[in-house]
């Protein structure tokens, strides 16, 4: 089945070297969701990520004759996508002075679009504002290495060589980036914790009884 | 908490929490069991895999609908069809003259022309758009608004600019203008007075000087006859000489 795939994906590459648009299409549909997933990780809102995966995508059509298949179709994707991230310069630019003016006004814009189940809405949306507020306040870099580690699953290795830095500079990235979330998150994080613990003393507790 | 194990050292095993958390770390069973060990290191990797377990809930919220991919789609193959048409519009229309000489050859495998027409640069270069900020695009615009404001302005009437003497042909006019000219001049005179004379001949001599005078009229005081009584004969200066200098025009001149 895999087999199957790649020898699809090896011809849908052919035919796209060859000016085949169809088949590039394909391309596009096969790792379009993934690509957008971390455009929409990276990026602050849906529409911008929407245009830096697009952006991508329009550079690997461009530079489709630069694929020499040394490494998987992906992995080549996946390199023209972190320059064009941090090529971006409205990705790049700092939105921490904008987080808590998102958060209002992403709340605002909830409450009145989803009046009927405003509660659960309201409460994702601002669990979305407050995480883009904690990855804004990173530096771009530190931001994608985030959402490398966490999306991609890359070792530390792996992105520094993508980024071209010390692993040790990709580790603390991402430990800042954990410690920033965490700070942003704490309220929930809190009571999550406090849950945690009642379930734990509440185990032990039969435990004992059982006993 | 320190001292939990002998080894165990709290803020070092928090340094490492976070491979634990993405299962970076080697040696991550030995880590896990210290971390187990000790409350303080539990506490702070639950919280750790809380956050990212949060963390995943939003961007799982954030994600777009299965509905949004078919216009996300629809969006991006608009778009490559743009590129297409600006990247390979030279060589289709290349490509096709090719096949007018060739009809066998196979369009895909044809040989690629790198170097694009004029005509197509001329119209690529039409097409060109560039990203400009806002306010600079304003400006540029108001600046050419006034460029061509300033350049279509009507052309203003002409001056009409006399020569000095722009009718040589008119009869010359002479006229006379007296104009008063402040000159100094010095009018000197002596005056004899013979000393053995008595005052009543000397009086007597004035009255005859000013009679006659008076008879010739229109002769200047300085250029009157002067009578025979002053005559040189038994002259002999006087003791004393009164000068009186009268300066001014000649209306005023006395």
């Amino acid at each position: 089945m895999r087999d199957e795939t790649l020898t699809s994906e090896t011809e849908l590459i052919a035919r796209a070297r060859g000016g085949d648009r169809a088949a590039f299409s394909a391309l596009a549909a096969l790792y379009g969701r993934r690509v957008h997933t971390l455009a929409l990780h990276y990026c602050r809102d849906a529409s911008d990520a929407e245009d830096l995966s697009q952006e991508v995508w329009l550079r690997a059509f461009r530079s489709l004759d630069t694929f020499r298949a040394e490494s998987s179709f992906y992995t080549w994707l996946r390199r023209i996508a972190i320059n064009a991230f941090l090529n971006e310069r409205r990705a790049a630019r700092p939105h921490a002075e904008e987080s808590s003016r998102d958060e209002d006004d992403e709340a605002t814009e909830t409450t009145t679009a989803r009046a009927f189940d405003a509660e659960s809405a309201l409460h994702e949306k601002l669990l979305v504002a407050r995480v883009r507020g904690a990855l804004s306040e990173l530096a771009p870099q530190q931001r994608l290495a985030f959402v490398l580690k966490h999306e991609e699953g890359m070792t530390y290795e792996e992105i520094a060589r993508e980024l071209s830095c010390s692993t040790g500079t990709i580790k603390k990235a991402v430990a800042r980036a954990v410690a920033k979330l965490r700070l942003r998150l704490c309220v929930e994080m809190e009571e999550a914790s406090d849950a945690a613990n009642d379930a734990t003393q509440l185990n032990a507790l039969a435990a004992r009884e059982s006993y | 908490m320190r001292g939990e194990t002998k080894m165990h050292d709290c803020r070092r095993t928090k340094e490492r929490l976070i491979d634990l958390v993405f299962d970076e770390a080697t040696g991550t069973d030995a880590l896990r069991a210290e971390v187990a060990a000790c409350p303080t290191c539990r506490a702070e990797l639950r919280a750790l895999e809380e956050t990212m377990r949060t963390y995943q809930r939003a961007t799982d919220a954030a994600s777009p609908s299965e509905d949004s991919w078919a216009g996300y789609q629809a969006r991006l193959a608009a778009r490559l069809q743009i590129v297409e048409l600006e990247h390979h519009s030279p060589q289709a229309s290349s490509a096709s003259s090719t096949t007018q000489l060739a009809p066998l050859t196979n369009l895909s495998n044809a040989p690629t022309v790198r170097s694009a027409s004029f005509a197509s640069r001329f119209v690529g270069a039409l097409k060109a758009t560039w990203r400009i900020p806002a306010p600079a695009a304003v400006a540029a615009a108001l600046l050419f608004m006034c460029l061509a404001a300033y350049a279509l302005r009507p052309a203003p009437a002409p001056v009409a600019v006399e020569p000095p003497f722009a009718r040589l042909d008119a009869p010359v006019q002479v006229l006379t203008v007296e104009v008063p000219v402040v000159t100094e001049r010095v009018v000197t005179r002596t005056i004899y007075v013979p000393r053995e004379a008595n005052a009543r001949d000397a009086s007597m001599a004035r009255v005859m000087r000013d009679e006659a005078a008076r008879r010739a009229p229109g002769a200047r005081g300085d250029e009157q006859p002067v009578p025979a009584a002053n005559t040189l004969v038994g002259f002999r200066p006087a003791a004393d000489v009164r000068l009186r200098f009268i300066k001014g025009n000649y209306a005023n001149e006395k």
